[in-house]
């Protein structure tokens, strides 16, 4: 997300292209935050925590599979 | 780009497959039509075990609106006060005798495509002396955006919009599923958009009552990849739990705004309609009374016949998991994305889509 428009709006970079998007289901979302978008309408705010945690599991797959 | 390119990591997700493995043959059901596409574009049917068997759910909201329902939209839009404005994939679905939106706007009607529904209330606002009708489809990943676009229409006293409602509901269509006598699923691969409205707890029947896991995955190889693997791991230890692997986005209570959008603009029909399973009870949105102003079934007649599907086309039994699409005698001949017969075909959603778009022409 980069900005924050009036009416529940925000302006959202979606690789490169620019369109706004309604945060009326997501008032927290901040500039900066990555945002689930569907049909015009930020659903969820991407957990950076969590998405970590997901790849770290991966890379736990990668590790054991190069030492086995 | 940042948390898409990780997951698409073809080294882990090898790494992941080499380690899948069962004793006895096993069907999993990826419930939702982006998962079944991811897929079969990364090839992760070829990946997996030969007794690792995915099935493809009903997860794919234009495949599973039932034909009566598109010649109800095609008699509204072929009105002439009317602009009826939907999302793409639903002009090319055909209804009775084989005629679907796109042919009744050859014919003069006034059709648009449209992103989001709050670009058709924009229309209607712009546009003061034409009937805008939005065709309401979708799971509960796409109804909070027309609960919203209704509550803005009532707010801002738009009278010429109204939203043809065919919204549906995925936890009915997954007990359809496990009831169904001839359907054995051994665990679910669970939504994730919907989930991201939902949450987690609305599957917790299918581990509880049916005794069969579910989980919540993304749509990136390796999050589809996790996912078979931890259901593997659930039923190898005899447990029936819901995980989630897509904590990145989807939360176990859901989104408490776009849940309450949804019980304020929208009340459970007693029954619904689906292609392929028929009516199921407490399966599909109507509109809330208090909208009632804005449902184009009370602003206008539609015929409201049933239509039974071309006998040709096995499409509702692709959207049970009991037949391929390349198992369909018509696949890939008579019916094609370009000529569709069925609505599997038809939706970048579907499956038939899948295998035909990836090159799965032969069972």
């Amino acid at each position: 997300m980069l900005e924050r428009l009036p009416d529940g709006l925000a302006k959202v970079d979606f690789g490169g292209v620019r369109r706004s998007v309604s945060v009326a289901f997501t008032p927290d979302a901040r500039p900066g935050d990555w945002v689930l978008v569907h049909v015009g309408f930020a659903l969820a705010t991407l957990d950076e925590d969590e998405a970590r945690a997901t790849l770290d599991l991966l890379g736990e797959a990668l590790d054991a599979e190069l030492s086995a | 780009m940042k948390y898409v390119d990780e997951y698409r990591n073809a080294d882990a997700a090898a790494a992941i497959a080499a380690e899948l493995s069962f004793d006895r043959h096993v069907k999993l059901m990826e419930v939702c039509g982006g998962h079944t596409h991811a897929i079969y574009r990364y090839g992760l049917d070829a990946l997996l075990p030969d007794e690792v068997e995915l099935v493809h759910g009903p997860g794919c909201p234009v495949c599973v609106i039932p034909m009566g329902r598109v010649d109800d939209a095609i008699s509204i839009a072929e009105r002439p006060e009317v602009t009826f404005t939907s999302f793409g994939d639903m002009l090319r679905v055909p209804g009775g005798r084989r005629r679907s939106l796109l042919e009744a706007r050859a014919r003069g009607a006034d059709v648009r495509i449209v992103y989001s529904p709050l670009d058709a209330l924009a229309f209607a606002r712009a546009n003061p002396r034409r009937e805008v009708v939005f065709f309401g489809v979708g799971f509960e990943t796409t109804a909070p955006a027309v609960a919203l676009t209704l509550q803005q229409a009532r707010e801002l006293r738009v009278r010429n919009f109204s939203v043809f409602c065919n919204h549906v509901l995925i936890a009915p269509a997954l007990r359809a599923i496990l009831d169904s006598p001839e359907t054995e699923i051994d665990g679910f691969v669970g939504p994730g958009h919907v989930s991201t409205v939902i949450g987690t707890r609305p599957y917790e029947f299918v581990a509880r009552e049916y005794g069969r896991p579910v989980v919540v995955a993304g749509f990136e190889p390796t999050d589809i990849l996790q996912a078979v693997a931890r259901l593997l791991r659930q039923l190898r230890e005899g447990r029936a739990e819901v995980e989630n692997q897509y904590g990145r986005v989807v939360r176990e209570e859901g989104n408490s705004e776009a849940l309450a959008a949804l019980a304020e603009a929208f009340t459970v029909r007693d029954d619904f309609e689906w292609r392929g399973l028929g009516p199921i009870p407490r399966s599909g949105f109507r509109i809330a009374d208090a909208f009632a102003e804005w449902d184009a079934e009370n602003k206008f007649e539609v015929p409201g016949a049933r239509i039974e599907d071309p006998k040709a086309c096995r499409c509702g039994d692709v959207l049970r998991g009991l037949a391929k699409p390349n198992e369909c005698g018509v696949f890939g001949t008579a019916c094609t994305p370009e000529q569709p017969l069925g609505t599997c075909m038809v939706s970048s959603e579907g499956a038939c889509a899948a295998y035909y778009a990836y090159g799965r022409h032969h069972a």
